[in-house]
């Protein structure tokens, strides 16, 4: 099936961009969700702006203690970034469990982030990075952090007119691992738990711990990294931490997983997500 | 999060991922389901929003004109005739239409054409170079890679792109590159090997072993029985094999379907004006004026639909029917100029149904005051068109339990699963005069031609079907399809040829799939743990027709004096179940061998022991022509290592993984029977074999032309097949039903050796003389002896009793599948059978919300098919044999691979965890809710 017919515009400058995005029209980066939609009807855009030809959009470089990423990186260069990889690996990881190779290549990180699905891979890592996202819009920048950003399934603080402009993560240097649940198929996470630890003297000094697919929007799971925090981070510690991971979750429940089952999978998966990141922290 | 709560939103686009796995409720709702993409006819709507764009593709500059909303693959397909690359789901889940774009592979359904302005394309098209196969397209060949090659080209450009980043990939990192291509035959192992290989880093896989049946060895022959790549592999490698809808007519119309939105509904009528004065329309047809029985789509009692049941019948299926009984019954199509017309008018065409109340679950719908899906009732009639259950008696059953120490009851329930081939249904109708060409997607082009003058009422002289490369089949591709007749309707009315096209969606809900059941077991047994008597009663969901027989096989491998089965085909208003390979037996399979295995334990015995005792044995219930179970039961034990495996004590591990072990066998109809073939020879020594195959994607061309070159003394190379077109070919039993290479392969040799008797009689044909052997066999078993093939299954499991996961950690198949015609199809086709089973045991389903009688998951991620990362290594072993009869003693391989699967799984998962998986599929939160 196809989509409803649509203007098209690929303008080259950022500016050009936001201001068609003031005027009502749709922002398009990877199309991976996007189009699909348009062509099941699921979406019909009367006006597509196509950020792909912006090259200011489309980067990843280390300013001042932390990485930046343009909106339009898609998750291969994400996830394989040297870059990224050496100074931010959670996000790496994370980058490179999303989907299959074709939508790795095509999809990107703002799209997804400004996207929303509550079964997407990277909110987690945002949360657990207490990333920034920085949104362009008719009156320029403004930055908020992941856990402002994502407010609900498919709703984010986005405005009408605005946009993802980049996301800002900190150049990190824990023990990390990002473990998911995938619909087998599909790959999207039924959950997914990025961990991040910091030890020193044999004590956790930091952990944090995000969380996505167990509701509508991601978290960071602040009773979970408060318990493990102070500990040795034993495996009855990690136990004791990851049991409180989706207490008093509003868990999402479909024909993949019931809520009950994605609870569950959650304290699992955060036990081993926690085991994974304190076996690479110092 | 909670905090967040008042901030509620107020609109939620549905996602990529809702829509993908079929779980939204928008979908659900949507009152139209639509073909797939691209735009047909040539050129860009002078009214459309269109731009040119310059692009490099396979190597050359262009400059194309393109609508803003065409998307990559509509591109390739329809305007520049790139038909390699195809087009399977249309919503980036399968991998069909992957090509490379600035060397990265991407979804060319989920790109715009617009974007490629500036970019380098390649398509399967560009891999060979000057005439040369590209090293990765040639191991494809060597290592078996494409089976029906649907998705081939795929695959092909996701491998390319991963060796020409990493030349020296490793296999899982290939497995990782792959896994967006899906592969519904299965033959993720070929694949994997053909890539490696290409990579100079070829891993040994656990392969195939021969053995000689019996003890005897199995004389070797000159062609047969050698390896041997497909003789049109390289079609498949490069794009140019020829599919359904590759085709292209001039004058073509594309049509499209409207249907039901409701699980049971009258139409009070149909207002189609709007959608008639829509310029570019051409022909429109309802249930008013599109009257045709659909005989193939309403089997009586599972018997084929021929004049002597046409009498009696009363419950007749149309291509359009009134009142619709499931979601996704055809209620009106459209031919228009192109798609997006087509599409339109669709949506002008304005139903008004009366909603009626419906019911989902058979047993239900047995029930006194359940809704009447028919006036007769909803037990389905049988083939005297009596409303009595299928029944299968032996003995006395209740003398049988009167006689037993103990006895066992339970019960098991089996899901709807469907087919799920990588094409989607299409057809291509074209008249001329009152001839008839037909071009769709069918296994069997002598009985769709036979359908289609039948339900049409016209001569069959005047029928041609042709189908030269087919996109996967599994079950009941052998008629006609309701498509079929659709697209001749509005070719008919429209005067031009008319090609229908059906979504991912519209296929998964307006073909069929496995029928689901639910089985409830008795069994007796002696104190010495011999079977005593065996009970079943079962119910099977047809959906509102009989398109097959509602079965439920697997008594019949038990050897036991007291056996009863009473089965009931039940209509429901879900999707319409039929054949899926081996139709009624891999459900039933599982049902009996779980009961069975459940006893097993009870009795405190090793189930492999419990197997022996209690199976089929020869000089039993029946003599067979040779009989091999018992040798492979022992064969696979000793490969297997079963008591180092199997836990004498289930779920005994100290976990969280606990490992464990189980076995199923098969027992599987090999008989011969009716089917034709003629050979020829011209005077240059050219020999050709005509036969009705399309070849599904088994190899049956490659195996017609082994047997032919076989029986004929001379080398594959002189032998030409020539398949797939009723206008050349003489009927053919079909391929379904695992006789392909039996019974068109017996009249193969026929065939053959009338050529030879000719050739010896007037010596070879000179100047323009064709010799022709024509032979329409029928060859027939002395002495009432029963010829099956036999197998046993065995696997070892690790489930993960914190998450429910199961992983398949060790596969023995071990098969008697008589004389093995080309070992390097067989066993391609063994390993995708079982993959098929592990799919069945663990994900597949056609969900339903009993709500509202909506199908909730048509489509490949909703239904879970198995990926690349799925698969498990699969030790094949074949004990070969010859019996006599069949081509060289050939037997069925296609569906025996698929049948003991399921219920291996199920008793491995038994053994890991110590508890009994009784509902499929065997889902990990079921796997948890059991342990906890």
């Amino acid at each position: 099936m196809f989509p409803q017919t649509f203007d098209y515009t690929a303008p080259t400058t950022l500016d050009e961009a936001v201001k068609l995005l003031g005027g009502g029209a749709k922002a398009l980066a990877g199309g991976m969700s996007l189009i699909p939609m348009m062509k099941l009807r699921l979406a019909s855009p009367e006006h597509l702006v196509d950020l792909g030809r912006i090259k200011e959009l489309n980067y990843i470089r280390e300013e001042s203690g932390a990485l930046h990423i343009g909106a339009t990186a898609t998750h291969y260069a994400v996830e394989s970034s040297p870059l990224v990889r050496t100074k931010c690996p959670l996000l790496a990881e994370t980058a490179a469990a999303i989907g299959d190779v074709q939508v790795r290549n095509m999809g990107t990180l703002g799209g997804a982030v400004a996207h929303a699905d509550p079964s997407a891979d990277y909110p987690a890592a945002l949360q657990a990075l207490e990333a920034k996202i920085v949104l362009r819009g008719a009156g320029g920048d403004r930055t908020v952090s992941a856990a402002e950003f994502f407010v609900d399934a498919f709703t984010t603080v986005l405005n009408e007119g605005e946009m993802v402009r980049e996301v800002i993560v900190p150049v990190d240097t824990s023990g990390v691992s990002y473990q998911k649940v995938p619909q087998p198929a599909s790959g999207f996470a039924m959950v997914g738990i990025a961990a991040r630890v910091k030890k020193a003297g044999g004590k956790v000094t930091e952990a944090r711990i995000g969380v996505t697919g167990l509701t509508n929007s991601s978290f960071r799971a602040t009773a979970a990294e408060k318990a493990l925090e102070g500990t040795n981070g034993s495996a009855a510690d990690i136990q004791k931490a990851a049991a409180l991971v989706a207490q008093g979750s509003d868990a999402n429940s479909d024909i993949h997983a019931s809520a009950d089952y994605r609870k569950h999978l959650a304290v699992v998966y955060t036990g081993r997500a926690l085991i994974a990141a304190m076996g690479r922290a110092q | 999060m909670s905090s967040k709560k008042d901030r509620r939103p107020t609109k939620r686009p549905i996602s990529r991922r809702t829509f993908l796995e079929g779980t939204g409720a928008v979908l659900v709702a949507a009152p139209v389901l639509q073909g797939q993409s691209p735009a047909g006819s040539p050129g860009v709507s002078a009214d459309v929003s269109h731009r040119t764009i310059r692009l490099t593709v396979n190597g050359l500059a262009r400059s194309i004109e393109v609508e803003d909303r065409w998307t990559l693959v509509e591109a390739l397909r329809d305007h520049m005739r790139l038909t390699g690359t195809k087009i399977g789901c249309d919503r980036g889940e399968c991998g069909a239409c992957t090509v490379l774009v600035d060397g990265k592979p991407m979804y060319s359904c989920s790109q715009l054409a617009v974007w490629m302005d500036g970019r380098s394309i390649q398509t399967v098209e560009g891999l060979e170079k000057s005439g040369k196969l590209d090293s990765l397209q040639q191991a494809f060949i060597e290592h078996d890679a494409p089976q029906c090659g649907f998705c081939t080209s795929g695959q092909l450009m996701s491998a390319k792109a991963a060796l020409t980043k990493n030349p020296r990939a490793s296999r899982d990192q290939l497995r990782a590159a792959m896994t967006g291509n899906l592969c519904r035959c299965s033959n993720y192992h070929r694949y994997i090997e053909a890539a490696s290989a290409a990579a100079g880093t070829p891993t040994v896989t656990p392969g195939a072993a021969f053995y000689d049946g019996n003890g005897t060895p199995v004389a070797k022959l000159k062609t047969v029985g050698r390896t041997t790549t497909r003789i049109d592999a390289k079609q498949r490698v490069t794009g140019k094999a020829t599919y359904s809808g590759d085709i292209q007519l001039p004058g073509m119309l594309y049509a499209r379907a409207l249907r039901s939105p409701h699980p049971h509904a009258r139409i009070k009528s149909i207002d189609t004006s709007k959608a008639i004065a829509l310029p570019g329309v051409k022909a429109v047809i309802t249930h008013e004026n599109g009257k045709a029985v659909w005989g193939a789509g309403s089997i009586a009692g599972g018997r084929q639909y021929n004049e002597e049941v046409k009498k009696i019948t009363t419950q007749k299926r149309y291509a359009f029917n009134n009142p619709v009984r499931c979601v996704g019954e055809p209620v009106a199509a459209v031919a228009a100029v192109n798609r997006h017309v087509a599409e339109e008018a669709l949506a002008l065409i304005k139903v008004d149904y009366e909603v009626l109340p419906f019911v989902m679950d058979p047993e239900e719908a047995l029930k006194p005051g359940a809704v009447k899906i028919w006036p007769e009732g909803n037990l389905s009639p049988d083939v005297r068109n009596e409303l009595k259950p299928i029944t299968e008696k032996r003995g006395n059953v209740e003398e049988g339990f009167r006689a037993s120490e103990r006895i066992f009851e339970d019960r098991y329930t089996t899901a709807f699963e469907h087919n799920a081939q990588m094409e989607p249904r299409v057809s291509l109708a074209h008249w001329e005069g009152d001839k008839l060409t037909v071009y769709t997607p069918t296994g069997g082009i002598a009985n769709c031609r036979n359908d289609m003058a039948r339900d049409l009422g016209i001569p069959m002289a005047n029928v041609r079907v042709v189908c030269q490369y087919m996109g996967g089949n599994f079950g009941n591709k052998n008629q006609n399809q309701d498509a079929d007749l659709i697209a001749a309707m509005l070719a008919k009315q429209a005067g031009a040829p008319v090609k229908l096209e059906l979504s991912r969606k519209e296929d998964f809900l307006g073909m069929h799939g496995r029928w689901p059941t639910t089985q409830y077991y008795k069994v007796g047994v002696s104190g010495s743990g011999e079977l005593r008597a065996l009970q079943l009663r079962g119910y099977s969901g047809m959906g509102p027709y009989r398109k097959n027989s509602g079965a439920i096989g697997g008594v019949e491998l038990y050897h036991c004096e007291h056996v009863e089965a009473r089965v009931h085909p039940v209509y429901t208003n879900k999707t319409t179940s039929g054949n899926f390979r081996g139709p009624e037996f891999p459900q039933g399979f599982y049902g009996i061998q779980s009961m069975m295995d459940d006893v097993a334990y009870k009795l405190k015995t090793d189930p492999v022991e419990f197997v022996r005792k209690n199976m089929v044995r020869d000089g039993g219930e029946a003599s067979y022509t040779n009989y091999t179970l018992e040798e492979c039961i022992r064969r696979g034990t000793e490969v297997f290592e079963w008591t180092k495996r199997w836990r004498k004590d289930p779920g005994s591990d100290a976990g969280p993984i606990k490992r464990g072990a189980g076995v199923a066998f098969v027992a599987f109809r090999a008989a011969v029977g009716r089917s034709s073939a003629i050979c020829k020879v011209d005077a240059k020594g050219h020999y050709a074999v005509h036969v009705g195959v399309t070849d599904v994607g088994t190899g049956a061309k490659t195996t017609m032309g082994l047997i032919a070159a076989e029986a004929l003394g001379v080398p594959l190379s002189q032998v030409d097949v020539v398949w797939g077109d009723t206008s050349s070919c003489p009927y053919s039993v079909g391929e379904s039903g695992s006789r392909t290479t039996i019974m068109t392969g017996h009249a193969v040799v026929e065939a053959a050796q009338g050529l030879k008797k000719q050739i010896a009689e007037k010596g070879m044909p000179k100047g323009s003389d064709v010799w022709t052997s024509s032979v329409d066999a029928n060859p027939t078993i002395p002495g009432g002896k029963v010829r099956n093939s036999f197998g046993a299954h065995f696997v070892e499991v690790e489930a993960d009793t914190e998450t429910g996961r199961v992983r398949i950690s060790k596969y023995v198949a071990v098969h008697d599948s008589g004389r093995i015609m080309n070992p390097l199809t067989a066993v391609s086709q063994i390993r995708g059978g079982v993959i098929m089973g592990i799919g069945m045991a663990l994900h597949e389903e056609l969900r339903y919300d009993y709500r509202n009688g909506q199908p909730l998951t048509p489509g490949y991620y909703g239904q879970r098919v198995a990926t690349h990362m799925d698969v498990p290594e699969i030790d094949v072993i074949f004990i070969e044999n010859d019996d006599g009869y069949g081509p060289f003693g050939a037997k069925s391989i296609g569906e025996a691979s698929k049948l003991p699967a399921v219920a291996a799984v199920a008793n491995a998962i038994f053994n890991a965890t110590g508890r009994r998986m009784k509902d499929l599929p065997i889902r990990k939160s079921r796997v948890l809710d059991a342990l906890a």
